[in-house]
């Protein structure tokens, strides 16, 4: 199991350590992985857009200038990976999920009431405009604080309590009878 | 009620996001090849010199006196020093035709020897938003974005770079837009990006394998 720290890490790789990269986005990976994942509505975009966002990292690691934030660093990369990803390819055929291979590995496996509830939520995250979809997901998916969301976005505390209670109302709005509210 | 009172959510909201938000923090596992083509890729970033490249693109006082160190190859590193001359000799670098409707420039001055201002223009009459993305802001469509200038349809802003080649494109309505006047570059996942050189000439872009526009 690595030990070491992202700082101490950051340091090797940038001595040349190529693999200590390897070790950090091990690290790091499973919660960019949930979060593109939620953010994209495809696991292979999802894998797409990650392994730019960690190449770009990997050739910007000089600029991390606060290695001990490193993963505040990183996820600010993904999430702008994310975005740009999302406005090359066509939104219109991928707002929401029509191709059931996508779906399918978009969602769990498991085709019981779980699973459908899950292909409903998905759905309904995906119908949220980008901006009110990323607040939730890293609001109440994440679990970050508003003030490690300002960081990691680059906005105002106060707008991106806007963007949350905006996506809430109409999460609840698309998805009544499906999640219980009470 | 003030705005942080309004945009505040009701211990009732909060419940029902967090009962939304439950299903969706299953740990989604990508394909097992993941890890390794991430590092293969990060390998070949790193043999190829393109890792780290060496420009340091910082912000805060001092940077505009501060010199840079650019890691190039040795035919790279002849051409930018053949461009440099060209550039000396010229004063001025303009690329594009900027006559055209719906085109796109990119004006360099020279300000120090090591730093250039350099002008990026976006000519859309339908446009009600352009952003400026590329490998030096992050590709963020946030970081840069355009102003109007005045003249119907066009946009621009302003950026200082040191010398080396960067990759950008335009984000306009949602689109990726590259800039057809300028060289381009595709990479690992197909995507295609304008390539501009700070300090050489985009003639020296066949030794780097980019597609150099006519």
């Amino acid at each position: 199991m690595e030990r070491r720290s992202d700082a101490t890490l950051v340091a090797s790789v940038l001595a040349g350590d190529t693999d200590s990269f390897g070790a950090l986005i091990r690290r790091h990976r499973d919660a960019y992985t949930r979060f593109a994942v939620r953010m994209l509505g495809s696991v292979s975009d999802a894998d797409d857009a990650l392994q730019g966002a960690f190449i770009r990292a990997f050739r910007a690691l000089r600029t991390c200038q606060q290695p001990e934030f490193f993963r505040t660093w990183l996820y600010r990369i993904v999430i702008n990976e994310c975005r740009t990803f999302a406005a090359k390819r066509n939104r219109r055929e991928r707002r929401l999920v029509r191709d059931e291979d996508a779906l399918a590995h978009a969602v769990a496996a498991d085709p019981g009431e779980a699973g459908a509830i899950e292909e409903d939520i998905q759905r309904a995250l995906l119908q949220l405009v980008p901006e009110q979809r990323q607040a939730f997901l890293l609001k109440f998916v994440e679990e970050m604080s508003y003030e490690e969301m300002a960081a990691v976005t680059g906005e105002g505390i106060s707008a991106l309590k806007m963007r949350v209670k905006r996506a809430c109302e109409r999460l609840r709005e698309l998805l009544e009878g499906v999640v219980h509210h009470g | 009620m003030d705005e942080d009172e309004r945009n505040s959510l009701t211990p009732d909201e909060t419940a029902f996001a967090k009962r939304v938000a439950d299903p969706l923090r299953r740990a989604d596992v990508f394909d097992a090849s993941f890890d390794e083509r991430l590092i293969q890729a990060v390998r070949m970033t790193a043999q190829s010199g393109s890792g780290g490249v060496g420009v340091r693109i910082a912000s805060g006082p001092g940077w505009w006196r501060e010199p840079r160190t650019v890691r190039v190859s040795p035919l790279a590193g002849f051409g930018i020093a053949a461009g440099f001359a060209a550039l000396v000799a010229l004063g001025t670098l303009e690329v594009a035709n900027a006559r055209r409707a719906n085109t796109h420039s990119v004006v360099i001055r020279q300000v120090r020897d090591t730093v250039h201002v350099v002008r990026f223009v976006f000519r859309d009459s339908n446009a009600r938003a352009v952003a400026l993305v590329g490998d030096f802001n992050g590709w963020s469509a946030e970081a840069t974005p355009l102003e109007p200038t005045g003249v119907d349809g066009v946009w621009a802003v302003t950026v200082p770079l040191a010398r080396g080649r960067y990759e950008y494109a335009f984000v306009s309505g949602g689109a990726w837009r590259t800039d057809p006047t300028s060289p381009s570059s595709r990479d690992d996942f197909d995507t295609e990006s304008s390539v501009l050189f700070v300090g050489s000439t985009p003639c020296d872009a066949a030794q780097s394998g980019t597609r150099c526009s006519t």
